[in-house]
């Protein structure tokens, strides 16, 4: 990961590939070899298309400010695995006719979404009709080293002494916790617009409501979330928005 | 350390204010005309009397306000916190300062977020935390994407107060660093004000 234009972004930009760095050649070709002879990915196409800011979805410039949703999150919300056209966040805003920006960097843990929401927030004045944030594993960070230019995103998959250590003792000293209390708190205090909760119900939470993710099939990769799944959040996130401003208006009748 | 309208301050004690921060209270501080502490012990000194710590010494030879978001063994994510909470909910300082002393400190919590605290140094947990996040690129991530996010979201001029052989919290070029052999207050005090002043000038000079 590395900053383009003031927002963190994958270090690949203005590019197109056929794979990316969670959905890779090699594992597509050990997965053609177990997978039946029909399975769906067998002779599908999937190119990630980054912009100038290593997001996957349109230019900055492209993008209607004046109508359009933000999102910000981890692989599951980048699409990984998965053609554009099926993931939530375009399928999202085919459904309320509006433009969208997705934030959302594989791999990346709460770090990387507040450094980018706060960083949109200051940067762009047009506000969103709404920010979905789809919420990472709490235990995910980013590291930096020495004379290398790049962010590593980090987490339960480290294999190094040290980073196991961290994570570990992270997690037991409460550390983690205090980390996502106040990035949780500050995120949700800057937005100003109706802000969705996405996560899978599995992880430790991070507020009091939210729409869960259910793993109903899976992508190329075989490990995210596939066509099926991302068609439910839709769905879901749709009737929660749905619920919650029937909510608000039956109580607030203005 | 408590949440008191979502900043991050100290429990209830004679030397702090209403919000629990070492400064006078929010409804007194003139918003037209003030300067922003964000920090730690650096900045707060409780060691000696209000009158003699250099947040003090500084608004008063400049004829600003101030409002102390210090609190004690912070770290950068309390700064963090405490300084964009703070910069959405009111008018923009007419300068920040950044005055930390442990720029690697950490805070816990639980599960239920029904405290927030000082992560306890003596705990070998803790050891072995500082320890991996020293070792692992997690401090260094963690100072990277602050500095960047003071550069590009802090709308008026940073200054940032080090004693010698510290760490520094932010490290960009677009801040002005105040660099002290000792944490002796009317020494910062001098230093900061003649760096603020002399911006000043330069901005007065430019228009």
């Amino acid at each position: 990961m590395r900053i383009h234009n003031k927002l963190l972004g994958q270090d690949a930009n203005s590019c197109v590939l056929n794979f990316c760095s969670g959905d890779n050649e090699d594992m597509f070709a050990q997965n053609l070899k177990s997978q039946p002879s029909d399975w769906y990915y067998k002779d599908k196409e999937i190119t990630y298309s980054y912009n100038k800011n290593g997001h996957r979805c349109k230019d900055l410039e492209d993008i209607n400010l004046n109508n359009y949703i933000l999102f910000a999150g981890c692989s599951h919300t980048e699409g990984v695995g998965l053609k554009l056209e099926h993931t939530y966040p375009y399928l999202l805003s085919q459904y309320y006719n509006c433009d969208y920006y997705n934030l959302s960097l594989g791999g990346t843990g709460i770090d990387a979404i507040e450094y980018n929401l706060i960083s949109w927030i200051s940067l762009i004045k047009q506000k969103p009709k709404f920010v979905v944030v789809q919420w990472p594993d709490h235990s995910r960070f980013l590291g930096s080293y020495p004379n290398y230019p790049s962010l590593i995103p980090n987490g339960s998959w480290m294999t190094d002494e040290f980073g196991k250590k961290f994570i570990t003792s992270a997690e037991i000293s409460g550390f983690f916790y205090a980390r996502k209390y106040l990035s949780y708190k500050l995120i949700t205090s800057l937005i100003d617009v109706p802000l969705i909760e996405i996560m899978f119900h599995s992880l430790s939470p991070y507020g009091s409501t939210h729409v869960s993710i259910k793993k109903l099939d899976l992508a190329r990769d075989l490990s995210h979330a596939g066509i099926k799944s991302h068609q439910k959040i839709t769905e879901d996130t749709i009737a929660y928005i749905g619920n919650k401003y029937m909510h608000e208006r039956l109580h607030n009748p203005t | 350390m408590r949440l008191v309208d979502g900043f991050i301050s100290h429990d209830i004690d004679g030397i702090y204010n209403n919000y629990g921060h070492r400064c006078k209270n929010l409804q007194d501080v003139n918003f037209h005309n003030y300067i922003l502490f964000v920090g730690d012990n650096l900045g707060l000194r409780l060691d000696l009397p209000l009158e003699e710590t250099f947040p003090y010494m500084v608004s008063k030879k400049l004829s600003i306000d101030y409002y102390n978001l210090c609190v004690f063994n912070g770290g950068i994510d309390i700064i963090k916190h405490n300084l964009f909470l703070w910069l959405k909910k009111y008018p923009a300082p007419k300068a920040v300062v950044i005055a930390s002393e442990f720029a690697n400190a950490l805070v816990v919590s639980d599960l239920n977020f029904s405290f927030i605290e000082s992560a306890y140094l003596k705990d070998p947990i803790v050891s072995d935390m500082l320890e991996g996040a020293n070792m692992c690129g997690f401090f260094t991530g963690r100072q990277f994407l602050f500095s960047h996010l003071i550069d590009n979201c802090v709308p008026c001029p940073i200054y940032q107060v080090l004693v010698k052989d510290q760490i520094p919290v932010i490290s960009s070029n677009n801040l002005v660093n105040v660099v002290c052999d000792n944490s002796e207050q009317t020494l910062i005090a001098e230093q900061l004000y003649s760096k603020i002043k002399e911006r000043i000038q330069l901005a007065r000079r430019s228009v």
